[in-house]
């Protein structure tokens, strides 16, 4: 009897652990979940671009509202989303969408092939879009091979603009909105995907790295972003991104001497900036693209000369350069003091100083926009203020392309940051995107009540 | 004549009353003056004490915060050193780990610290992490000298530029490595403004940014310093020689706005000179209160010169009246008044001066009324002794002559009518004689009033020289040439024709007279603008300067015949005709007679002077 009773209390023991374990990693409803960020965006509008760090702000905030044509998975394959499907003729100038059906944005209108039509129309205005029934049909002057990557893009998000607001078909719809300061985001309780688990997303805006910290330690916040000072040692649930965002010098042509900017390209110490001043949470590159998203970073070098550069220096002579850093910008300000103190090694004159008036070189940080390849580079080029002549065909192109970017040292890749948050315990479910994107409603909350 | 009283110098004349004026006035402006300047040197005098113990103060409260800052650093710092932080750190120095993690950890402990610099270095100065300039991890920086345990000041690179540090440094020392910690205080304007300074006083601070004087380095309360670079000169003395220097400055062009300013060097832990700690102090209250001294004095020196010139002016006039009296009491007597007298009013030395010339003109009238006496007298002398010596001559022949008749009469009475026809012929001729002398003496005593009309010199000149050309001639001395020398600027005169007709015969007579045998004698006109004059000059024998004083004088003659009436008869004449007659001569040289005669008569006295007289 005894050793019946004990192993059915073992069994039992057992039992109620494995059902407790159970309930603890199923996905529960309800719920509100607190994020904090640094940026402080005035419009949640995805074709606004803006300042760097609000359109990021925005390009993250903008899948929780709107969908887009086609969106890109995890592991960073373009998935049709509200295009059922696509079809293409005429050398990739003209594309074809039916529409999803059953769609409707969170008013409860329905979504039509018109509103897709007027939404690209107005995200890009040199593209001839027109409705063919529930079928939006895409025109452009040159061939597009990267359509539905781009069209997989943040500001290709769907958007009916009614007055000043914004109405989508997303997960979340806006429940209060403070411009710069508060954004409330409440779940979308006929979302055709499904409704997401958090009842509610409070976003607090314009919160700087020492107040996010506290306030997750506080447990104020859910979810904060991660500086690359707090990143190291830190106890906390961090969650990195592949590196998204590229710090560059960009060289103003007409100011600089080619073996000038060749000589601080090679005194660079990428690999001390990317340990140091960003702790890990970037990598020295030498190319626009990371690794992650083109596969061919690895071609562009990146190790430090200084004995070459000195001698680029000796042939161009001593003249000071003057590095613009964004004000505020305390990463990219430090990136340009480590750029001057690694100059100064060669014998070269950087001064670092804030601001964006007249400068021979500019610290730069552009996003990488999409996961592919062809679709980013043409995007962060623009960016860069290189604008490619057409987006290229073929990953072989895009290497050709970027190489030319790269090769008068105009543009000088420095590193390749990523995107870390840090997740209260409570967080639970938290997608791990390659791009950072900020996947919400596959979040939940333990311990909600719904 | 300048009048009483003043002092004629080339037209600049200075009264009396005014120069005692000009005196009590300036003596007032000096008093005032010297016044003002020693009240200026005392009040200078007392700020310059003030102001001397107000930056010695400062100074020794700056040195005092300096020394409590520097210990407060120290303490930190030895806390910092004493962390877990740092010894986690030092552990991983020593075991050679990678320390790129503690990049940011220096900004992190020196904000908890409250540090504006801090830095985590290897013993080969290898920066691990930097507060103040984060970017230079992995980089080597130079470990103070000497590790001190007191606080020191340092100047300290910074991505911007320079700056100076109140710093303390403490090791940390974990197997064989040593990790250093160094940290403090930036020296800036927020230092600066962190000191209790008194009213009035400012201190500046600079940091030595580069060799020479940067006015970036040169920072006050609120920041960089406008104008900063007019303290060049004195910081550069101060990282030259290492010693505290003075100055003043003067930031505008209102002297109120000026300091003085006492720069200390600040000497680092080397004795280096890393900057200067300037104690500035207002001028203005100084500048204020001798503008207001000034005022004042200027304002109480108009009151004194207002009531030194009414003082001066009622204490002039009381001392000038009878000056001004005595003047014109002095140029009455000159002008012939001799009875003017001065109203005698006080006893002093003014009064004493007034009586005296009272007494002078006294006695001045007494004299001439005696004078003229002895003259009268004198005169009737010499008229007797002419008239007797004129008269004794025709009477003595008149009395031989009678004799002859008497003694032909009684010896040879046959001879007597020829005797009485000859002495008759004598006698009438002696009392023709006498009478001629008569009249001359007549016609002396009745000189006409001058009957004025226009008349053109060179015309009477010449019908005088016409009028004595045959006599001239038929000289029995010899032939005596007239020489008529007459100028085209002789012009017209008013005077009396027949008069100076007649006294310049008279000079042409004594001019015959004068001459013993041939010569010439010329007679020359000439003009001005206000008088005309006529020389007569003969080749004679001249005149001795006893006879040149004597010649007018009426009944003197240097001629054996002669009634001594010709020339004075001339100065009569001219005289008359308010004109003047001077003679030139020496002996053996001739003389020449100079008429000066005014164009225009002046007005004619009521009385001539002949007639006065």
């Amino acid at each position: 009897m005894r050793p019946t009773l004990l192993r059915w209390l073992a069994a039992s023991s057992l039992l109620l652990a494995a059902t407790a374990a159970a309930a603890a990693q199923h996905p529960r409803y309800g719920g509100t979940l607190r994020v904090e960020m640094r940026a402080a965006p005035v419009s949640l509008d995805p074709t606004d671009e803006g300042a760097p760090l609000e359109a990021a702000a925005r390009a993250r905030i903008a899948p929780l509202l709107f969908d887009t044509l086609f969106r890109v998975d995890a592991e960073g394959r373009v998935r049709p989303q509200l295009a059922e499907g696509y079809a293409f003729q005429n050398e990739n100038k003209l594309w074809k969408f039916p529409i999803a059906r059953g769609v409707k944005f969170s008013d409860g209108t329905p979504l039509t092939a018109s509103d897709v039509a007027s939404s690209l129309a107005t995200a890009n205005p040199d593209w001839h879009v027109r409705t063919e029934g529930e079928t939006v049909v895409i025109e452009t002057d040159s061939p597009d091979p990267a359509m539905l990557a781009e069209l997989a893009l943040a500001k290709n998000a769907i958007v009916r603009r009614a007055g000043n607001a914004l109405v989508g078909t997303g997960p979340f719809t806006i429940a209060q909105w403070q411009p710069g300061q508060r954004l409330t985001l409440k779940a979308n309780e006929e979302y055709w995907r499904g409704r997401p688990f958090v009842d509610a997303v409070e976003i607090v805006f314009g919160q700087s790295a020492r107040e996010q910290a506290l306030a997750l330690d506080l447990g104020r916040a859910d979810v904060v972003e991660v500086s690359p000072e707090q990143a190291r040692g830190d106890a906390r649930r961090v969650r990195s991104s592949e590196p998204v965002e590229t710090f560059a010098i960009v060289f103003d042509r007409g100011r600089t001497d080619a073996r000038l900017r060749e000589a601080i390209s090679l005194a660079a110490d990428r690999g001390s900036i990317a340990r140091g001043i960003f702790q890990g949470l970037a990598e020295p590159v030498g190319s626009i693209l990371p690794q992650w998203v083109s596969g061919y970073a690895f071609l562009f070098p990146w190790q430090r000369d200084v004995n070459r550069a000195r001698q680029l220096r000796e042939a161009t002579g001593a003249r000071p350069v003057v590095l613009a850093y964004p004000p505020n910008d305390g990463l990219a300000r430090l990136v340009a003091e480590r750029v001057a103190l690694n100059a100064r090694d060669a014998g070269i004159v950087v001064q670092p100083t804030p601001g964006s008036g007249a400068a021979d070189a500019r610290i730069v940080r552009v996003r990488v926009a999409s996961s592919d390849a062809r679709v980013a580079l043409a995007a962060m080029a623009k960016r860069l203020g290189t604008a490619l002549p057409r987006t290229p065909w073929t990953l072989e192109e895009a290497y050709q392309a970027e190489d030319r970017l790269l090769s008068d040292f105009a543009i000088v890749p420095l590193v390749a940051a990523r995107d870390a948050q840090a997740l209260a315990e409570r967080v639970k479910d938290w997608p791990a995107a390659q791009d950072g994107a900020w996947r919400l409603q596959d979040a939940w909350i333990a311990g909600a009540q719904p | 004549m300048a009048p009483a009283g003043r002092v004629d110098r080339g037209g600049t004349a200075v009264s009396l009353r005014r120069k005692l004026l000009l005196v009590i006035v300036a003596s007032v402006c000096v008093v005032v003056g010297l016044l003002a300047a020693g009240a200026v040197v005392v009040t200078r005098r007392t700020f310059q004490q003030v102001n001397d113990a107000r930056t010695a103060a400062v100074a020794a409260q700056f040195q005092s915060e300096f020394a409590r800052r520097g210990e407060e650093m120290a303490r930190r710092v030895e806390a910092i050193a004493s962390s877990p932080e740092a010894t986690r750190m030092a552990v991983d120095l020593n075991h050679g780990a990678d320390l790129s993690g503690y990049v940011n950890a220096a900004s992190e402990i020196a904000e908890e610290h409250q540090l504006g610099l801090l830095e985590f270095l290897a013993a080969d100065g290898t920066v691990i992490s930097s507060a103040q300039w984060p970017a230079r991890f992995n980089y080597k920086t130079e470990l103070p000298a000497g590790a001190p345990q007191q606080p020191f000041l340092q100047a300290e690179e910074l991505p911007e530029g320079w700056t100076v540090g109140l710093l303390a440094e403490r090791a940390v020392k974990i197997g064989d490595q040593s990790l250093y910690v160094v940290g403090g205080q930036r020296l800036d304007e927020r230092f600066l403004a962190s000191l209790p300074l008194p009213a009035g006083t400012r201190v500046l601070l600079y940091r030595k940014l580069q060799a020479s004087f940067t006015p970036q380095g040169l920072v006050d309360q609120q920041g960089p310093v406008a104008n900063g670079e007019k303290l060049a000169g004195t910081v550069e003395r101060v990282l030259e020689t290492g010693a505290t220097q003075n100055a003043t400055i003067g930031w505008t062009s209102d002297a109120a706005d000026s300091e003085s300013f006492q720069a200390v060097p600040l000497k680092g832990a080397g004795g280096e000179v890393v900057g200067a700690l300037l104690l500035g102090s207002s001028r203005r209250a100084l500048v204020e209160s001798e503008r207001h001294i000034r005022n004042l004095g200027l304002a109480l020196g108009g009151l004194g010169i207002l009531l030194a010139i009414v003082l001066s002016g009622w204490a002039a006039a009381r001392v000038t009246r009878p000056v001004e009296q005595l003047a014109e009491a002095a140029r009455q007597v000159a002008a012939g008044n001799w009875d003017a007298k001065v109203e005698v009013e006080s006893e002093d030395e003014v009064g004493e001066l007034a009586e005296a010339f009272n007494r002078m003109t006294r006695e001045l009238i007494e004299h001439r009324e005696r004078l003229v006496q002895a003259e009268r007298v004198a005169a009737w002398r010499e008229l007797a002794r002419r008239l007797a010596h004129e008269l004794k001559n025709p009477l003595f022949p008149l009395q031989i002559t009678v004799e002859n008749l008497v003694r032909a009469r009684e010896t040879a009475p046959q001879q007597f009518d020829e005797v009485f026809r000859e002495s008759t012929q004598t006698l009438l001729a002696e009392i023709a004689n006498l009478k001629a002398i008569v009249g001359r003496f007549s016609d002396f005593s009745k000189m006409p009033q001058p009957q004025l009309q226009r008349v053109e010199v060179n015309e009477l000149v010449s019908g005088v020289g016409k009028l004595f050309e045959p006599q001239l001639k038929a000289a029995a001395k010899g032939e005596i040439a007239l020489k008529m020398e007459l100028g085209a600027d002789a012009g017209a005169i008013e005077v009396d024709p027949e008069l100076l007709h007649r006294a310049l015969s008279n000079l042409v007579l004594n001019a015959i007279d004068a001459m013993t045998g041939p010569g010439t004698i010329a007679v020359r006109t000439r003009g001005g603008e206000r008088s005309a004059k006529i020389e007569v000059s003969d080749t004679g024998g001249g005149l001795t300067p006893e006879e040149q004083a004597r010649i007018f004088t009426p009944y003197y003659t240097s001629k054996q015949h002669g009634t001594g009436l010709g020339l004075a008869i001339v100065q009569s004449v001219v005289s008359d005709h308010s004109g003047k007659i001077t003679v030139e001569s020496a002996p053996g040289r001739g003389t020449t007679f100079i008429m000066e005669l005014p164009r225009r008569a002046p007005e004619r006295p009521a009385t001539s002077a002949r007639e006065a007289r």
